[in-house]
């Protein structure tokens, strides 16, 4: 096949070429789109990124219970319901968004500010409730117990405080206040994500508050209280980037992190659906790379 | 021992291979010192080199320093969740073993399906299976068939920690059933003749004879498959992890998520998990020692048996070598 030196050059000039087609050329994305909440956590943690532009869309998020479970869970999501729209009418949540994100995020794109100053009832619902009703409610009454899910990966809405054992969190102190004016305690659960969000619980926990969105999807396998909060989805990028500006163009065949199976990854491939909610799609041809959680696609955008 | 040829009156050391070169110079040079000692300067060098690359790397040291005790608070619950995944690993490979041997049509091909199987279908899916799908059986029984007692399907929904253990002992049960297998099969033909000849029932000639004997093949592959396991353990966070139970990977990786540091958080749970190895094979090391002694040339008052672990053939264990000392005369070789 020719002499000895030609041969070893090809050898040596492919395996260069594999190494630099795996190499990439320097940065593995241009930027990350995630929550507001998420991005500036991850700054304010000294990171060297910056949020760049209007936010892409807002999202309502929603308390979730599993269809399928085998109690009819109705009164149930109708009592929280009930209890979120309270909690919005006596500034609650405003004060607890305001706690974690610095920010009131309680106010939809359209909706009016929550008031403040109406006071909380006093009776919580369970004395009010039929135990013998045989349904989730009355279950829950009965144990005094409810069976919470939530991911503690998710500062600020969801973490664990190791030292203390406890999980901390915007999620956290508004389904501790739900318990609460249930008149129930919370046990707290840890499914995964992608457990939590294909519906199925199998009765092993009883309601997610976990910063969930209410896409059509989910909506088939879940139902949802009315959004207790809403979060602006961002673009990230770092700190010393000056590529990218206008949104609508700037960002199009870019390589974008997203954590997946996130409203974020169903916006930039167009395909988010959420009932009630329009979306402009501004990104196009995203080059989408999808990571386990948020924090992970930060992580690689930092390199 | 190979007759070299020494030049000019020069006496080497047996062991020493011959010829010139570098290599052999500093063989020759660095003769006095002990092998264990220039393995550890090696190590010690491999560290010194690692430590410069994280140095470089600019991990915060001193945040995984502060952290460690925390992390380190699970190292109970992977070694719960390892020692039930390999106690119903080894129950299942020894079954499994004995079904492959066996000429039984139902017992082979059973087993055979086992170990297809539960070799051919990634860990995580198994893992999967066992936590989200058998809660679904469980379901869909009681809905087809209403007198089958709810307390019986409420059974197959199981909790992660449990369904973690059954996934691990089935998956590595499978692997471990052809180690068993080997094991069996190297117990010489003739110990299962003698024992038929005096009238064993399979059982007895099983457990009496066969496997006691086979028990010093199998010990070394399956300390591996268990060190193995300790690291598959963090698999069954991806499940779900109650507060109170939470093994290494999960506790790291909380932690790591809390402060926005997930490679430090990482980088201490690898440090966990590798000191865990390295007591493992330690105690490990003894247990072959121990099993090897029926198996070891009588040793001599004036002979040293130096250990030497078997590198070769299918990394089937501890092999005792004797290395003879320099001046000790042929003549004084005991037979055999």
């Amino acid at each position: 096949m020719g002499s000895k030196w030609f041969r070893s050059t090809l050898g040596l000039a492919f395996a260069l070429a594999l190494v630099a087609t795996g190499c990439g050329g320097g940065h593995r994305l241009d930027a990350v789109v995630t929550s507001v909440t998420t991005a500036q956590g991850w700054i304010d943690a000294g990171n060297e990124a910056k949020i760049v532009g209007e936010p892409l869309f807002y999202e309502p998020l929603g308390v979730g219970f599993d269809k399928s479970a085998s109690l009819d869970p109705q009164s149930l999501v109708a009592a929280v319901s009930g209890i979120v729209e309270q909690m919005h009418a006596d500034g609650t949540l405003t004060a607890m968004s305001t706690k974690w994100y610095g920010i009131d995020l309680t106010i939809g794109p359209t909706e009016q500010a929550g008031g403040a100053g109406a006071p909380a009832p006093s009776e919580p619902v369970c004395t009010s409730v039929d135990q013998a009703a045989g349904d989730l409610l009355a279950r829950i009454c009965q144990d005094g117990e409810i069976r919470v899910s939530t991911d503690p990966a998710y500062p600020p809405q969801s973490l664990l405080n190791e030292t203390t054992g406890e999980f901390e969190g915007f999620d956290i102190d508004v389904a501790t206040e739900i318990a609460n004016r249930l008149g129930v305690n919370v046990a707290w659960k840890q499914p995964s994500w992608d457990v939590l969000i294909a519906g199925g619980w199998n009765d092993r926990w009883d309601m997610s508050v976990g910063s969930m969105t209410t896409t059509k999807d989910r909506q088939e396998v879940l139902y949802f209280t009315p959004p207790y909060y809403y979060t602006p989805a961002v673009v990230v990028v770092r700190a010393d980037d000056t590529a990218v500006k206008d949104l609508s163009t700037d960002l199009d065949g870019k390589k974008i992190g997203v954590c997946g199976g996130c409203t974020y990854d169903y916006f930039l491939q167009k395909t988010l659906d959420i009932p009630g909610y329009t979306f402009n799609f501004i990104i196009d041809d995203a080059d989408i790379h999808t990571y386990d959680t948020d924090s992970t696609a930060l992580q690689d955008l930092q390199i | 021992m190979k007759a070299e040829e020494t030049g000019a009156g020069a006496t080497r050391p047996p062991g020493t291979p011959a010829g010139s070169g570098r290599m052999n110079r500093l063989a020759l040079a660095s003769a006095g010192v002990p092998f264990r000692l220039k393995v550890a300067i090696v190590w010690v060098v491999i560290f010194a080199i690692l430590g410069f690359f994280f140095h470089l790397a600019g991990f915060d040291t001193g945040w995984i320093l502060d952290k460690i005790p925390y992390i380190a608070g699970g190292l109970r619950y992977t070694i719960m969740i390892a020692l039930g995944g390999i106690v119903l690993a080894i129950v299942l490979a020894l079954l499994g073993a004995l079904g492959r041997l066996s000429r039984n049509p139902i017992a082979y091909g059973v087993t055979g399906f086992y170990t297809s199987f539960f070799r051919g279908t990634p860990l995580i899916v198994q893992l999967f299976l066992i936590y989200l799908a058998l809660p679904q059986i469980g379901v869909n029984l009681s809905a087809r068939l209403p007198w089958i007692p709810s307390g019986l399907t409420g059974m197959f929904t199981l909790e992660s920690t449990v369904a973690g253990i059954l996934g691990l002992g089935l998956n590595y049960g499978a692997y471990m059933s052809e180690i068993f297998r080997a094991g069996i099969q190297s117990v010489g033909h003739g110990q299962g003749e003698a024992a038929e000849a005096l009238g064993m029932t399979y059982r007895q000639k099983m457990w009496r004879i066969v496997l006691p004997q086979a028990f010093r093949v199998i010990v070394p592959p399956t300390g591996n498959e268990f060190i193995a396991m300790m690291k598959d353990t963090a698999l069954v966070s991806f499940l779900g992890t109650t507060v109170a139970a939470m093994e290494i990977f999960r506790r790291s990786q909380l932690v790591g998520k809390h402060y926005y540091k997930n490679l430090e958080a990482y980088i201490a749970a690898a440090v966990l998990y590798w000191i865990l190895t390295a007591i493992f094979s330690y105690f490990q090391g003894r247990l072959e020692r121990r099993l090897s002694k029926g198996y070891v040339r009588a040793a001599g008052p004036e002979r040293k048996a130096r250990f030497v672990h078997g590198s070769g053939g299918a990394g089937s264990g501890a092999m005792m070598v004797e290395v003879p000392m320099p001046d000790t005369p042929d003549e004084e070789r005991p037979d055999g």
